[in-house]
């Protein structure tokens, strides 16, 4: 009875023990059935899109959509992949796609999503005869509450260090009070005229730049140089039109500076 | 999960009283002697009867002696249940019928004319006993002492070693000690229990005024709790301890927890130990006298979680030496004595689970185990060193056949009979609660009717499996990235787990046999642990740290580390006394055996593709990659052989009052070592068409048979991965010492040792390709020492010693501190190696004063100074100048040392007038303050004209922290001891502490302060036989914090040369040795400051344990 007691009281222990014993756990790198290529582009503003895969969101896309330094593949565990696109705000499903692991390339068409509309084409007005057409779309940086545009033409010299000094700027007006989140309507850019040099050794350089509405300096630094944007102005030899819709990006860097990002929707 | 451990719990407590039960009938049932007054009447013994029953009750047998004759019986329902498995009786007397039933159901029967009345006896106590020792108040034994006893008269007297048993029926007794010219010594309260031993050493007091009789009394508790404290007063060193009864009442499970209990005693990570703020390596570690080997290859330490603290009679830790001490050591020398000859026969049960927040029920991680790891073995599944694996030097994957030594199919034919790689990868697991379980037995047997000779024997056997997460909440150490690239990032982190599974068996028998002259002990424990250390640490690395493109996620590092050890140390001893003279002998086999099967480290990549922000994928190391690579799998054998013999002869003789000793002995300590390494990198061939990216690592070995660019996955090991190193050393020695007790209150214990020690290196190889043309400078200078102590107690009044001490000793470097094998180790983050380490002499100077102001009180002030030749230090450089370096063992300098110690245990005794409950109470405290100041050597070359090396040593010298070193350390605690229940809070905080050494300041990792608050909460039921006992242990949860002084709090002062660390540092904000949060700078968005190098948090740990004592 007693040896009988001390076995149930073994076999009780034993039970823990082996109730313990686990041997095959769940694998943390899971298998991939393939790697395939993998391809996408397009452009997102107005509102954000989220990319999801399978159900699981990946990334946002704003501005530029691109692979970047994104590995262009995708790894299949299963046969197929669903990619959808939603807006980030409202969730609204505005974009999916299935990829088959039969598939030698797996592509995105190329798009453009201003918020509300999803397509594979950029719309804009063809220039007529040597016209500049511009429009603007501003995402400002907080604190930024509206630009004015201007074509500045900078009167200008390297110094010894190898410094871009501005002696004068001349400004030519495209557009007053641009607020954020909106495009502009189309401006038709003219060849700004040449200033008379105010010093020797002087050069001169246009440029369209942005000034804070309410205090009228410029964005970045108060300087009409870092507050320029990267596009193209006509000038006295132009012979052919062009349209451009600027999106421009306000930005923050690692050291916490304020930049613009600047895209030609036409030309991406 | 939880849930089904309550039933199971619920279960076993269940089982537990039904057990009880049962044993108590059983008992009955073997034990039962008749004692109830015969059947008076005579037809009793003419009534014959004839019948059978199985499986029936008392109350049916009755009835059937009722058919078949005129009586009646009458009885209670409790005694007619009482069941009878079989009965038979032909022809039987009744009267013979009722006096078996009366022996077997411990039964009375009455006879009143025809009416047979029963009733149930009495259980008749068994006797308990009280056995102890009888010693003077220099701990010497009093032979032929009188022990009496108040209540029942009963006189006893002590054997010639002071030794006494007496034994009495259980109850609360008086006893009275006394002794011609000592005080007579009364002790109340000594409880003897049924079948139980009661263990009580008395130290008498002389009588220092004439005839006239002073009684002395205290209670048991008092009495049995100042005999350590009195063992303490007595011994010629400075010493602290802890008994067997104070270890119980803390939540420790194993001697690495306990000893941080001890004044001056710290531990790292709870296995490794610092005496006095002096590291591991600087401490020796004895078990029943003899040394233990070191568990951990490279360095020079003993795990003490090996031995589980039920095992331990106690453990003294000496601080200061005499002559006979065979081992050199400058922290403490920490004697561990097991349990051997019992004085009581015990059998007892123990049960255990433990819970951990940070660990149990949580995920789990680790690689693939195997079938038996519960149980401490391995099924196989780790086997991947086969007899014959040769090194791939010379073999190039890029070249053909035709142009290569070794032939492609020769290196997949190898690959095959290493096998697989089905085990690697983690795996994520459920963590179960810890357990476990202990059977313990003890027997001792008279051999004569005094029972002045004893023969007995001590046996237990457990088990314990304990799994637990430790988690690393910042890693910022050696190559991981230093500091978030942007400070305002709080993603750019390192963090991780350590997840460890420790299955833990241990099983040993002690034995022995005493007569008042001779005594002959054995000693015999084995020891089986399988420890499982799986690191995984997520984060960015100091070469690549994040970015937005390629490291925009953060990568992982594994580490796996199974490692089974068998630890078998046999030990045979004896004393011997004939007349005068004392002989003792020892002589100790140990052997430890570790095989770590199947290590592995791995590297996890990741990079961000079109449907996985991160994707994730192990990789394997490029064929050009000389070292271990990013994956490797490998296996380390380690084992060392210890043999030690110790003979030592002392004759006492008296020169008018005062009495002498004069000892000599020799001591013989041999130690063998071997380590072999096997390191098989995993690589992958030039123009490997394997897609490595998208096959997962459990099945790279079906990529391994060499047969093209598809298949060109392999083992690459080269000649330094598999070596070995191989090492024996001698050490011996001889000593004289006198020992002079002058009058009863000074003692002068002085000697001198020679000691002889050499180490030879038998096989010495580099694990890593760089390390090939490196040399190790062994500056050994010469073998022979001489080295003299001296120690004097001046006792002015008796509650009171003084004691001053000095000795010179000698710590010798441990086996593998000498070898040239380096390995990674994810707690560093950094390769670990040897750059040669030599014997440090040491210089030590102590003084104390005791004050026992009562029994079990102590009240002790105690200063040391220490200074140590040739210091070994774990120093992190930084040679290629990368910010990163490596951790290396190696001699500074010299260091000096000097502390206060303090301590005190008082019983709140003294107020329990007012409240009685705080008689009970004991408030127990130590700390302990320190200072050192080091310099530091840093070995040089200089090339010399003729193109030949010349050796030199810069220096520089800092008033730092000693490596391990703890400025400030103190314990305290609150002692509740009640009858059933008991309550025990302690609290240890340990100050800044030096972790990693270096000569510049930006490589000194400094550990912050740690406290640690402890509870306990025991129980006794079932008449004391069944204790349970809740352990709370680490309640706030308290990390470890390591910090580094980073370059950004000092500037390197330009042409500073001084030898002074403030000649060529100067200090900016955040540099101390002080912890400072810092700031992140706006201008460069980095942080300015102390840099958090590891963070790690243990939880807390709750565990529940039930002992039944049979």
């Amino acid at each position: 009875m007693k040896i009988y007691k001390i076995h149930y009281l073994l076999v009780l222990c034993s039970l823990l023990l082996l109730a313990s014993c686990e041997k095959d756990g769940e694998i943390v790198v899971k298998n991939v059935k393939a790697l395939k290529p993998f391809e996408l582009r397009g452009y997102v503003v107005g509102d954000t899109l989220e990319q999801y895969f399978d159900g699981k969101k990946i990334r946002d896309y704003y501005g530029k959509a691109m692979l970047g330094t994104v590995r262009p593949e995708l790894a299949f565990t299963n046969d197929e992949i669903l990619m959808q696109f939603k807006n980030k705000r409202t969730k609204e499903l505005v974009y999916e796609q299935k990829f088959s692991i039969k598939d030698a390339d797996n592509v995105v068409p190329k798009f453009f999503y201003d918020g509300s509309k999803f397509s594979n084409k950029y719309e804009y007005p063809t220039a007529q005869g040597k016209d500049y057409l511009v429009n603007f779309y501003l995402d400002a940086p907080k604190g930024l509450e509206a630009v004015d545009i201007a074509t500045d033409v900078l009167e200008y010299y390297i110094d010894a260090n190898n410094q871009l000094v501005i002696v004068n700027v001349t400004s030519f007006p495209i557009a007053a009070d641009l607020k954020p989140g909106k495009w502009t309507p189309y401006y038709t850019l003219t060849p700004p005229p040449t200033p008379n040099p105010t010093q020797a050794g002087t050069d001169f350089y246009p440029v369209i730049t942005l000034k804070n509405s309410k205090t009228k300096k410029y964005v970045i630094n108060d300087n009409a140089f870092d507050s320029s944007i990267q596009m193209e102005i006509p000038d006295q030899w132009t012979s052919q039109g062009k349209t451009q819709s600027m999106h421009i990006l306000g930005k923050i860097n690692s050291l916490k500076a304020y930049y613009f990002e600047v895209n030609d929707l036409v030309q991406y | 999960m939880h849930n089904s451990t309550k039933i199971n719990v619920i279960k076993l407590l269940f089982a537990m009283t039904r057990f009880t039960f049962l044993v108590t009938i059983l008992s009955i049932t073997l034990t039962g002697v008749l004692l109830g007054a015969e059947a008076k009447s005579q037809d009793l013994n003419k009534v014959k009867i004839t019948f059978a029953a199985k499986n029936t009750t008392i109350a049916k047998l009755f009835e059937k002696i009722e058919q078949q004759t005129g009586f009646a019986f009458s009885f209670a329902k409790k005694i007619g249940d009482q069941s009878i498995v079989s009965f038979q009786a032909k022809d039987m007397l009744l009267s013979d019928i009722l006096k078996e039933l009366a022996i077997v159901k411990r039964l009375k029967f009455t006879q009143f004319d025809e009416l047979i009345a029963v009733s149930e006896l009495p259980i008749p106590p068994k006797p308990g006993r009280i056995s102890g020792k009888v010693t003077d108040d220099r701990g010497e034994p009093l032979p032929g002492a009188s022990i009496k006893i108040i209540e029942t008269g009963q006189v006893a007297q002590s054997n010639t070693d002071g030794s006494y048993v007496i034994n009495l029926q259980p109850g609360i007794y008086t006893l009275e000690y006394s002794y011609i010219s000592f005080q007579t010594q009364r002790v109340t309260e000594v409880a003897v229990t049924e079948n139980r031993n009661t263990p009580l050493n008395i130290s008498l007091k002389t009588a220092s005024n004439g005839l006239k009789e002073i009684v002395i009394t205290s209670d048991y508790k008092k009495a049995s709790i100042a005999s350590l404290y009195k063992l303490q007063q007595n011994t010629a060193y400075l010493s602290d301890g802890i008994s067997a009864e104070q270890i119980s009442a803390t939540p420790d499970k194993h001697v690495g927890e306990t000893l941080k209990r001890i004044t001056g005693v710290s531990t790292t990570d709870n296995r490794r130990v610092v005496v006095r703020g002096i590291a591991e390596r600087y401490n020796v570690s004895l078990l029943n006298g003899s040394t233990l080997p070191s568990t951990s290859v490279q360095q020079r330490d003993f795990e003490f979680n090996l031995i589980p603290t039920n095992l331990v009679e106690n453990i003294v830790v000496a601080k200061s030496m005499t002559a006979d001490m065979p081992y050199g050591f400058a922290g403490g020398l920490i004697q561990i004595t097991t349990k051997s000859v019992p004085n009581e026969n015990f059998l007892s049960f123990s049960a255990g689970t433990s819970f951990n927040s940070l660990t149990t029920g949580k995920d789990f991680m680790g690689y693939g185990r195997g079938k038996y790891d519960y149980f401490g073995f391995d099924d196989g599944e780790r086997d991947h060193f086969p007899e014959g694996i040769f090194n791939l030097g010379g073999f190039d994957p890029r070249l053909s056949d035709a142009q290569n030594k070794i032939k492609a199919a020769q290196v997949g034919e190898q690959n095959k009979r290493i096998g697989g790689t089905e085990r690697l990868g983690t795996r994520i697991f459920k963590a179960m609660p810890s357990q476990n379980y202990q059977v313990s037995l003890g027997r001792s047997y008279a051999l004569d009717s005094t029972s002045r000779k004893r023969i007995g024997f001590v046996a237990s056997a457990s088990y314990r499996n304990t799994q637990s997460n430790d988690e690393i909440a910042s890693m910022r150490r050696g190559d991981w990235s230093q500091q978030p690239v942007r400070g305002d990032d709080p993603t750019d982190i390192n963090t991780g787990n350590i997840y460890g599974f420790n299955t833990t068996m241990a099983l040993l028998v002690n034995g022995g046999f005493k007569t008042p002259s001779h005594q002959i002990n054995t000693y015999n424990l084995y020891t089986r642990i399988f420890d499982n250390r799986f690191s995984r640490i997520t984060g960015w690395s100091h070469e690549n740290p994040k970015n937005d493109g390629d490291m925009k996620f953060p990568g992982t590092a594994e580490d796996d580390r199974p490692k089974f050890t068998d630890l078998l140390q046999n030990k045979l001893s004896s004393t011997h006394k004939i007349g005068k003279i004392k002989i003792e002998w020892s002589a100790a086999r140990t052997v430890l055996k570790s095989i770590e099967k199947d290590a592995v480290s791995a590297s996890i990549n990741t990079r961000e593709i079109g449907n996985m922000a991160p994707f994730s994928y192990y990789v394997p190391n490029s064929y050009s990659d000389p070292g271990f690579g990013a994956v490797h799998r490998d296996q380390y054998t380690f084992r060392e052989q210890n043999f030690d013999a110790i003979l030592n002869v002392s004759y006492d003789f008296r020169i008018g009052s005062t009495s002498h000793t004069f000892k000599t002995g020799v001591n013989y300590l041999k130690k063998h070592a071997e380590f072999n390494w096997g390191i098989l990198p995993i690589s992958i061939g030039s123009k490997s068409t394997v897609p490595i990216a998208q096959i997962p690592i459990q099945q790279w070995g079906n990529y391994m048979d060499m047969s093209g660019p598809g298949s060109n996955l392999f083992y690459f090991p080269a000649n330094y991965s598999l070596n070995k190193f191989e090492a024996e050393s001698a050490n011996k020695g001889g000593f004289v010492m006198m020992d002079h007790k002058f009058f009863s209150n000074l003692r002068i214990v002085y000697g001198l040792r020679a000691d002889y020690y050499k180490l030879d290196t038998v096989v010495n190889a580099a694990s890593l390709l760089r390390d090939k043309n490196n040399r190790l400078i062994f500056a050994e200078e010469k073998d022979w020492r001489v080295m003299p102590s001296a120690n004097i107690t001046y006792s002015p009044v008796k509650e009171l010693n003084i004691r001053a001490s000095y000795a010179k000793s000698a710590v010798r470097p441990g086996m593998m501190e000498n070898s040239r094998f380096s390995r990674f180790d994810p707690d560093y983050g950094s390769q670990v190696k040897s750059s040669g380490v030599s014997s440090t002499i040491i210089d030590n100077y102590d003084a104390k004063i005791e004050l026992f102001p009562g029994a079990g009180e102590l009240l002790s002030v105690g200063y040391f100074y220490k200074y140590l030749d040739k210091p070994a230090e774990f120093y992190r450089l930084d040679r290629e100048n990368n910010g990163v370096g490596y951790i290396n063992i190696t001699n500074s300098d010299w260091a000096k040392v000097k502390g206060w110690e303090f301590e005190l245990r008082k019983s709140l005794g003294f107020l329990a007038d007012k409240v009685p409950f705080l008689g009970n109470v004991f408030l127990s405290g130590n700390l302990t303050l320190q200072k050192s100041t080091v310099r530091a050597r840093e070995l040089q070359v200089k090339v010399l004209a003729d193109n030949t090396d010349s050796l030199y040593y810069t220096y520089i010298k800092h008033p730092r922290a000693l490596y391990g070193q703890v400025p400030l350390l103190y314990n305290a605690g609150l002692q509740y001891v009640g009858k059933k229940l008991g309550l025990n809070i302690t609290y240890n905080h340990a100050g800044y502490k030096t972790f990693i050494t270096a000569s510049q300041p930006n490589l000194v990792e400094y550990e912050r302060p740690r406290s640690q608050f402890d509870a306990q909460i025991s129980y006794k039921f079932l008449k004391g036989k069944m204790e349970s006992r809740l352990n709370m242990s680490n309640l706030l949860n308290a990390p470890f914090r390591h910090f580094i002084n980073d370059g950004s709090t000092f500037d390197i002062i330009p042409d500073g040369v001084g030898e002074e660390w403030q000649d060529r540092y100067k200090y900016k904000f955040g540099f101390t040795e002080k912890f400072e949060e810092g700031y992140v700078d706006p201008l460069t968005n980095r942080r300015v400051g102390d840099r958090q190098s590891s963070t790690r948090y243990l939880g807390t740990t709750f565990s529940l344990s039930l002992t039944y004592n049979l």
